[in-house]
């Protein structure tokens, strides 16, 4: 067996000792290529579990393997880790003071240590995936909100990342511009991108996942592949979040 | 033939007359008291100026450092960042003025058992005396103002530039800073204008300033109202290009979506 990208085990996360956990023992595993999406109710962890996995969330138990290394390790460099894995938010959360191409290239200069010119030049060949090259020299505050979250797809695509890290990047959206930043991931899923993300776009889980996990109060209730899942719940709890959303 | 024009000019001149023989009423070429000591001001707006740049560079250095030792999560170095802000923000100027020009080497004296030299950092002179309590002062401020600026970026920002892999000094010094200066350039440069005003009060330590210039002419010409004119003028010139220059630079760097963004009445 190929031993998988991202292998997750007994995670928990606690906010404070008094409250349930966020994460009760979480396990997942990602292979290379595979798309796995994330479904739940609000509050139910999905996000936590996501943020966990490139650490903006430090999680209190549990172990993390990255590539086969264990992330959470005193020894294992956190920056080298994000490195790696590209994260889009929900809110965008562009650099407000950059334009569009300084804020793809501030990643590839001063992680990545690349001169400005190659940066520079990858810079416009990830906005020309996402269809903005004349948006270059604009101001986030100058974009669309579906203009904005390309650049954030862009940003977190130039660092040329392993793993693919999606929080809800359609929800902060209008209707009409959804569809164009899913398109942008089918393409990505298409490729053979590794991807994790925690979406409520069902249409985007059913074509692009491989495998779609539901998630409720912290724990993973259910998983297999989007026929499974979305169409044949076996849980009641999953019937019931289904039958909410669709 | 009435020409509006002409008769505007008149009124103009007329008015300007009046006010020059309103105060020279005072005393005839009473004014000239400036040009006839005109060296002795310039070696005290020298000083002032000397004085105020010194002490908003180095007020703006602590204030950098002290509001981010107030940000952090660690209580060691939170706490002496607190203490510092309040003692400082909470005892009046002229005390500290006078505390450093008067107790200071007396503590300095009984803590390490050290004789005094003037102009080493045992007794500091008395131009340094001021640079340092001013500098320490409006640092207490000026770390107020830049923590909060720095705590009014939202927390997205800094969680995205962690997420590229930048580390926390990275992400401070690329991404929160350059964008909470922005945000408290107008609190800023209020506090670089108290700054200016307060510097007067170093005059009570000899240190030839404006103020204190101010004192020694006027009691030596008897001029009060002359010479208190002048020096306020003096103050006036250099807030009024201070504000000029700081207006400048918060319209040269002035970026959509942060700040403020244009003048607007609502």
């Amino acid at each position: 067996m190929i031993e998988p990208l991202l292998s997750i085990r007994n995670l928990e996360k606690r906010y404070n000792a008094t409250d349930p956990p966020a994460l009760n023992g979480v396990n997942m595993d990602v292979s290379k290529g595979e798309v796995v999406v994330i479904i739940g109710a609000s509050g139910s962890g999905k996000s936590t579990l996501l943020r966990c996995i490139n650490r903006l969330i430090e999680p209190t138990a549990g172990e993390i393997y990255f590539e086969g290394l264990n992330v959470l390790d005193p020894s294992y460099d956190v920056n080298h880790l994000r490195e790696q894995i590209g994260m889009v938010f929900q809110n965008f959360n562009l650099f407000t003071h950059l334009k569009v191409l300084q804020n793809i290239t501030l990643g590839l200069i001063k992680v990545k240590k690349m001169s400005k010119d190659e940066a520079e030049k990858i810079a416009y060949e990830t906005l020309r995936m996402v269809d903005l090259e004349d948006k270059a020299d604009s101001y986030p505050a100058q974009l669309s909100g579906g203009q904005a979250q390309r650049v954030g797809i862009a940003r977190a695509l130039a660092m040329n990342p392993k793993l693919m890290l999606f929080d809800e990047p359609t929800s902060a959206l209008d209707p009409e511009l959804v569809g164009g930043i899913i398109q942008i991931m089918e393409d990505l899923a298409k490729r053979q991108m590794t991807m994790v993300v925690v979406t409520h776009e069902m249409g985007f889980a059913k074509e692009a996942a491989d495998r779609v996990v539901y998630v409720d109060g912290g724990a993973i209730v259910e998983e297999g592949s989007p026929e499974e899942v979305l169409t044949n719940p076996k849980h009641e709890r999953t019937k019931q979040f289904l039958s909410r959303i669709l | 033939m009435a020409n509006p024009i002409i008769d505007f000019f008149a009124a103009v001149i007329n008015g300007f007359r009046n006010v020059f023989d309103f105060l020279g009423t005072f005393s005839t070429n009473s004014w000239f008291l400036l040009i006839d000591n005109w060296d002795v001001f310039l070696n005290a707006l020298r000083t002032t100026l000397e004085i105020c740049i010194f002490s908003m560079l180095f007020g703006f250095i602590i204030g950098v450092i002290a509001a981010l030792m107030k940000l952090s999560s660690n209580k060691v170095i939170r706490v002496p960042s607190v203490l510092y802000v309040e003692i400082l923000r909470g005892t009046p100027l002229l005390v500290q003025i006078l505390f450093m020009s008067f107790a200071y080497p007396t503590l300095v004296q009984q803590l390490f058992s050290v004789t005094l030299v003037e102009g080493t950092w045992t007794n500091p002179t008395a131009r340094w005396d001021a640079i340092i309590v001013l500098s320490l002062n409006t640092g207490a401020y000026q770390a107020e103002i830049i923590r909060a600026g720095i705590s009014s970026i939202p927390k997205g920002q800094l969680e995205a530039a962690r997420a590229i892999g930048l580390s926390y000094p990275e992400a401070m010094a690329y991404v929160i800073l350059p964008q909470a200066f922005r945000v408290i350039t107008p609190p800023l440069a209020n506090e670089f204008i108290n700054l200016v005003l307060n510097s007067s009060l170093v005059s009570v330590i000899a240190v030839s300033d404006l103020t204190q210039t101010g004192r020694i002419i006027s009691s030596r010409t008897f001029r009060t109202l002359e010479t208190w004119t002048i020096v306020g003028l003096f103050y006036f010139s250099i807030t009024l290009t201070l504000s000029r220059v700081l207006q400048y630079v918060e319209k040269r760097y002035r970026i959509p979506g942060l700040g403020i963004q244009k003048e607007e009445s609502f």
